[in-house]
């Protein structure tokens, strides 16, 4: 799935899922929920906590 | 920022300055345009942000908020270096009203109206309170002293008031700012030291009125 298919069906820019990516912008619980119901996953699968 | 975003801030920008050089009329219009715009997109009408493209406008929209008060500040600092006695009211506006405004907004969407309430009556009554008590330290407490700190004593006492008797205490502020602004529109002030003046005292008594007033049963009691 590119970057702009996974911001087409979360209802997002592709700018805000390139900053996601890139560690620049913390999504929401909404939007991450969102995001791993879309790709399938669990959160945790796609975003981890740092420094714990 | 997408690209109808940026070329709407441009225009905006644009016309600003064409109003600045030709007509006050412009940027008043141009202004208001963009504010319709801005209420239109807080308000859910507009969808066309995402959350970080919402979240970047807050964050912009924060650092310029501070930026423009630090500039206001130094063009006061200077007029006042310049002449001590002569406090410039539309620098004062610039700098107080929109912090007041904030603080409001703040607490509105905090939901604490009474603490705002209490916060936003108390700090024009101390330093009102303070303002009287370094003017009549040097020439002795007379009666006009008294009479100058009744007013002063009464906001104060009606500001703590509030946390116990938050509708009474909202009504009677909110008197007692229509009070100030009858004067106020009475006097022979110039218009925006009028406004300066009111952004001091009426401006907060009024929005801690209604905060008192509209402050819910529960939250009273839970404090």
């Amino acid at each position: 799935m590119t970057q702009e298919e996974l911001a087409k069906k979360v209802g997002v820019s592709r700018q805000t899922i390139i900053a996601i990516e890139k560690g620049r912008y913390t999504p929401s619980v909404y939007l991450a929920l969102k995001i791993s119901k879309v790709l399938n996953k669990k959160v945790e699968e796609i975003f981890e906590l740092e420094g714990l | 920022m997408n690209l109808i975003n940026t070329m709407f801030f441009i225009l905006v920008v644009v016309f600003s300055l064409l109003g600045l050089a030709v007509s006050p009329f412009l940027l008043l219009g141009t202004i208001f345009i963009a504010a319709v715009f801005l209420f239109l997109r807080r308000g859910g009408v507009l969808k066309d942000q995402d959350e970080m493209q919402e979240f970047l406008d807050y964050k912009s929209g924060y650092y310029s908020f501070y930026f423009v008060i630090f500039v206001a500040t130094i063009f006061l600092v200077i007029k006042l270096l310049k002449n001590p006695a002569n406090v410039p009211p539309d620098l004062a506006v610039i700098i107080l009203l929109p912090l007041i405004f904030k603080f409001a907004v703040q607490s509105f969407e905090y939901k604490n109206y009474k603490r705002a309430g209490f916060i936003i009556s108390l700090l024009p009554g101390i330093f009102w309170f303070i303002f009287v008590f370094l003017e009549y330290i040097s020439q002795g407490f007379s009666t006009g002293f008294f009479i100058e700190i009744l007013p002063v004593l009464l906001i104060i006492a009606f500001s703590v008031l509030g946390l116990k008797f938050p509708r009474f205490s909202g009504t009677v502020l909110l008197l007692i700012s229509f009070f100030f602004l009858f004067i106020l529109a009475k006097s022979k002030l110039p218009a925006m030291t009028k406004i300066g003046v009111s952004s001091f005292l009426p401006l907060p008594l009024i929005l801690s009125g209604f905060f008192y007033i509209f402050s819910k049963k529960e939250e009273v009691k839970n404090e």
